[in-house]
């Protein structure tokens, strides 16, 4: 026993840090929403998957979610398809650095640069007034849809780089032998191609899913206060409503959620896995 | 089927002089799950022997040099090494040294800074390192290429500074892996009398594991074969190849043919029947009863074929199967009965040409040529 | 007899399918882009109020922001707390990452994935969890808590890169180097290290960025009197947004870009899209 300590030492101090600054806060989430005032109790349960505000809150945070990650399958596997099989190898590192450079801007600079597309007078604004499709500037921001455009644009890189992944490990040669055997080209990618990246897709799927359920940023820039998620629920019910109780409860109902959602990612990419272990 | 083997001393001649002994193995075991990787192994390294541990994969040899080297922690038994108990000293301060079967260079170090690694971290003064680092890369060649990467060197000469990062620390016995695996064979048979030759000029023993018995048999004082594990056998290549104990051991080393037959008479010479002939054999200690079946070790270049018999030491009638070809010589494949069939090598060209298959013939041996041995 | 061709065609979908997957990709490639010059665009105009196509051209509002005492020290902050975060990701990590790789024990598995799990957390729900533990143990609006929370978020990244460097490299040269006489410490330093460089330094720069990038943790730990710059801009973002605000976020783009070429150079971005 202590001959596996003396090896395993050096492991510790990280172990530590996130023992303590992250298994903890994240630990204290479930006692908070059922121990109220010394008591167990399923109240705030009871109030959150309940009342019809929360419910409602609840409800456009899968909704938008949803049309979220069903938007980025639509964009991003073409793009991903283009990437890693059509893409001549010089243009390949020019494409890469367009879809990663985003991911190294903060979420704010993204959401940021949608308002400034779709405000009073931002590019789609005065573009249609120029074309003289409109008299007055459209109100295009703090809508459900413009959250839902925000968070298209900061997940495209997950979806694709998710699929990316998948399609390199598609051998060529089983388009190659589908053509062979008398499949055309678009018959070689509907039997062949394309069933084999399904597990790239429904990983990024859930990737892109709990990504999108867990967003703050955006949607508090792009939504306005009618437009709310559940992340900003969380945040007003700490910070501003001092409600930790309830705060805490809609915690874990987004954690449990998550959690299911990226446990199912992982899941899906399992096949890939490098020198036998699966790197999350 | 009731035997036993005439004393331990069998295993492998004199038991060593206590002096002599650089490395003591006693009693070890290592088991892997529920995979048993050495099994009970005892055995004795003697000052200045090149001796090999041969015997296929997974039969456990490199796990024992592994747990010479301190990279594996026995689970039963001791591992001494000049006299001291190495249970609980890591390897970085075992006085032994290991050549690894990928050579294990560090791949962002220099030839030169290679081989001077080991004298670095025991913090001998620089003139010190720079003079040892030279000595022996000229005594395996190298001192052209002090300055190159290993990504820049060929199999061969990897394999030279991997020889010399490990015996500059002058280690009291050095470990070698497999170390000629990676190489074509022209330069393995090169390199065989180069190992042989550097340790005799460095004086210090060398453990080398290999699966190769041509290998083991060109380079070694003395083989352990192993199997499964287990120690088989070890003694010196005669020994090993005149007298195998077991049918593994006989295999293993040289071809043997392996004869099943039941004792009709016991005795200093034991009397089998095979086939319905009457075989002589040295009992050599084996404890064989009246009754007893019996595996019998027969070499193919011991057998002599003709039309006839003269009646001298034992016969067996066979008949041809397929005869081969091989240049130099040939081999022969008869059938004594259904179930016995035998291989038989020689030069003479004319019998060779003389013999057709489903020929009858007679095969002779003298009788100390045959050998009783264990399943 | 004509020899047939060696070389294998690259199966195509067909003419009309290629092309519109490659107009779909470079649609998506633009629709990626689009944001990123809106906002540069905008931040060179010449009025406050923030429209584009930008009316005039000016840098004046690049001159506000580092006249502006806020933004500076934001920027700064940033940039320390990147910095620092990152590099004790760095020397937190490397070892875990090792001993995760190449020993075998009970909970293993568990701990690999606790050092990986602030990835797939919520990040909302652990910056509310972290400022109640800090408030709790006095470190709420504290440098040190800004410092530790950051290292916490960017650990797995360090992490993972590392771990899989080290499933590339033979694990043999390490044993060489202990049967040498390296101590465990001269292992990991001067012959495991310089081996995976590469990773290393990926994992590192990754930490870096998503420490410089983070939003959600830093949002609940602003240090006294002082916040991180995404926090200021966000902050900013609240009642209105000027052009200035716009200039502050395309020094955020700039860095991004440089920062991409810096990765690439470093391991070459198509790798590090892997990790």
């Amino acid at each position: 026993m202590t001959q596996t300590l003396r090896q395993i030492w050096p492991l510790f101090p990280g172990l530590a840090l996130l023992t303590m600054l992250f298994a903890l806060p994240l630990g204290l989430m479930l006692p908070q929403s059922i121990l109220v005032d010394g008591e167990l109790t399923t109240a705030i349960y009871r109030e959150v998957l309940g009342t019809g505000y929360y419910w409602s809150v609840i409800g456009r945070s899968f909704w938008v979610s949803f049309v979220a990650t069903a938007t980025c399958i639509l964009l991003g596997y073409p793009l991903a398809f283009y990437l890693v099989r059509v893409a001549p190898r010089k243009y390949k590192r020019c494409v890469f650095m367009i879809v990663i450079a985003p991911l190294f801007t903060s979420a704010v600079i993204r959401a940021m640069a949608w308002l400034v597309i779709l405000g009073r007078r931002g590019l789609v604004n005065e573009a249609l007034l120029a074309a003289g499709l409109i008299e007055e500037p459209l109100r295009l921001l703090y809508s459900q849809a413009a959250v839902i455009i925000g968070l298209v644009y900061i997940m495209i890189p997950f979806m694709v780089l998710t699929v990316a992944a998948v399609l390199e490990n598609v051998s060529k040669t089983l388009e190659e032998a589908a053509r062979d055997l008398g499949a055309t080209p678009l018959g070689a990618f509907c039997r062949v191609t394309f069933p084999l990246t399904l597990p790239g897709v429904l990983a990024g799927s859930f990737l892109v899913f709990a990504l999108c359920l867990s967003s703050y940023v955006t949607p508090a820039v792009l939504g306005g206060g009618r437009n709310k998620v559940m992340a900003m629920l969380i945040f007003e019910q700490f910070m501003r409503l001092f409600n930790w109780h309830l705060g805490a409860g809609i915690s874990c109902v987004m954690l449990v959620i998550t959690l299911v959602s990226i446990w199912a990612y992982t899941r899906a990419i399992a096949r890939r896995a490098v020198g036998g272990e699966a790197l999350l | 089927m009731a035997v036993t083997l005439a004393g331990r001393h069998a295993l492998g001649g004199e038991t060593p002089r206590c002096d002599d002994a650089i490395i003591k193995i006693s009693g070890v075991s290592k088991s892997f799950g529920s995979i048993v990787a050495v099994d009970n192994v005892s055995l004795v390294i003697r000052r200045g022997e090149f001796i090999s541990l041969l015997g296929p994969s997974g039969c456990g040899k490199s796990t024992l040099l592994r747990m010479i080297a301190g990279f594996e922690q026995q689970d039963a038994g001791t591992i001494e090494i000049d006299g001291s108990d190495a249970v609980d000293v890591p390897p970085n301060r075992r006085p032994v040294n290991m050549v690894f079967q990928s050579y294990a260079l560090f791949p962002h170090l220099s030839v030169f800074d290679n081989v001077a690694f080991g004298l670095r971290r025991k913090r001998l003064p620089r003139s010190q390192v720079n003079a040892t680092v030279a000595q022996f890369l000229h005594l395996v060649g190298l001192e052209s290429l002090v300055g190159r990467y290993p990504a820049q060197l060929s199999g061969g000469q990897q394999q030279r500074v991997a020889l010399a990062r490990a015996l500059v620390n002058k280690p009291k016995v050095l470990l070698l892996d497999e170390p000629l695996g990676a190489l074509d064979l022209k330069l393995r048979k090169r390199m065989q009398v180069e190992l042989k030759q550097l340790q005799r000029d460095v004086g210090i023993s060398f453990i080398y594991v290999t699966h190769d018995q041509d290998e083991a048999l060109a380079l070694s004082d003395r083989i352990a074969v192993m199997n499964r594990g287990a120690l088989l056998q070890h003694g010196s290549c005669r020994e090993l190849y005149d007298r195998p104990l077991t049918e593994f051991v006989a295999n293993f080393l040289g071809e043997a043919n392996i004869i099943r037959g039941r004792v009709v008479e016991s005795g200093p010479m034991v009397v089998v029947d095979v086939a319905g002939h009457r075989i002589s054999v040295r009992g050599d200690g084996y404890a064989a009863a009246t009754g007893d079946g019996v595996l019998l070790a027969l070499r193919p270049e011991h057998l002599t074929v003709a039309d006839a018999g003269d009646g001298r030491g034992n016969q067996l009638l066979a008949r041809v199967k397929d005869k081969v070809f091989l240049g130099n010589a040939f081999t022969l494949h008869v059938s004594v009965a259904p179930d016995i069939s035998l291989l038989a090598r020689g030069t003479d060209r004319e019998l060779f040409d003389r013999l057709s298959v489903g020929q009858s013939v007679v095969l002779a041996w003298r009788p100390e040529d045959g050998r009783l041995v264990m399943p | 007899m004509v020899a047939p061709s060696t070389a294998v065609r690259k199966p195509r979908i067909g003419s009309i399918g290629l092309l519109a997957v490659r107009v779909a990709a470079w649609l998506v490639l633009l629709l990626l882009l689009a944001p990123l010059v809106v906002l540069i665009g905008a931040s060179f105009s010449n009025v406050d109020y923030v429209s584009f196509p930008p009316r005039g051209f000016s840098l004046q509002w690049y001159a506000r922001f580092f006249a502006d005492p806020v933004f500076v020290n934001s920027l700064i902050l940033s940039g320390e707390i990147a910095l620092l975060s990152s590099a004790m990701a760095t020397v937190l990590g490397y070892p875990a990452a090792y001993v995760l790789i190449r020993k075998r024990f009970a909970g293993r598995r568990t701990a690999w994935t606790l050092l990986l799990s602030p990835l797939l957390v919520p990040q909302i729900i652990l910056g509310v969890g972290l400022l109640q533990v800090f408030t709790a143990i006095g470190l709420a609006t504290t440098f040190a808590g800004l410092l530790l929370a950051h290292t916490v978020s960017v650990v797995p990244y360090v992490v993972r890169t590392v771990g899989a460097s080290l499933l590339g490299i033979d694990a043999s040269v390490e044993e060489a180097a202990a049967d040498l006489g390296a101590s465990r410490l001269e292992v990991l330093t001067l012959v495991v290290a310089p081996m995976i460089k590469g990773g290393l330094l990926a994992g590192a720069l990754f930490a870096f960025i998503m420490s410089w990038v983070n939003v959600e943790i830093s949002i609940f730990l602003s240090v006294t009197g002082g916040y991180t710059l995404p926090v200021v801009l966000f902050n900013l973002l609240e009642y209105s947004i000027t052009t200035v605000v716009v200039a502050a976020a395309s020094i955020g783009i700039y860095v991004a870009l440089a920062l991409v070429l810096l990765v690439d150079w470093v391991v070459g971005i198509d790798s590090a899209s892997k990790l």
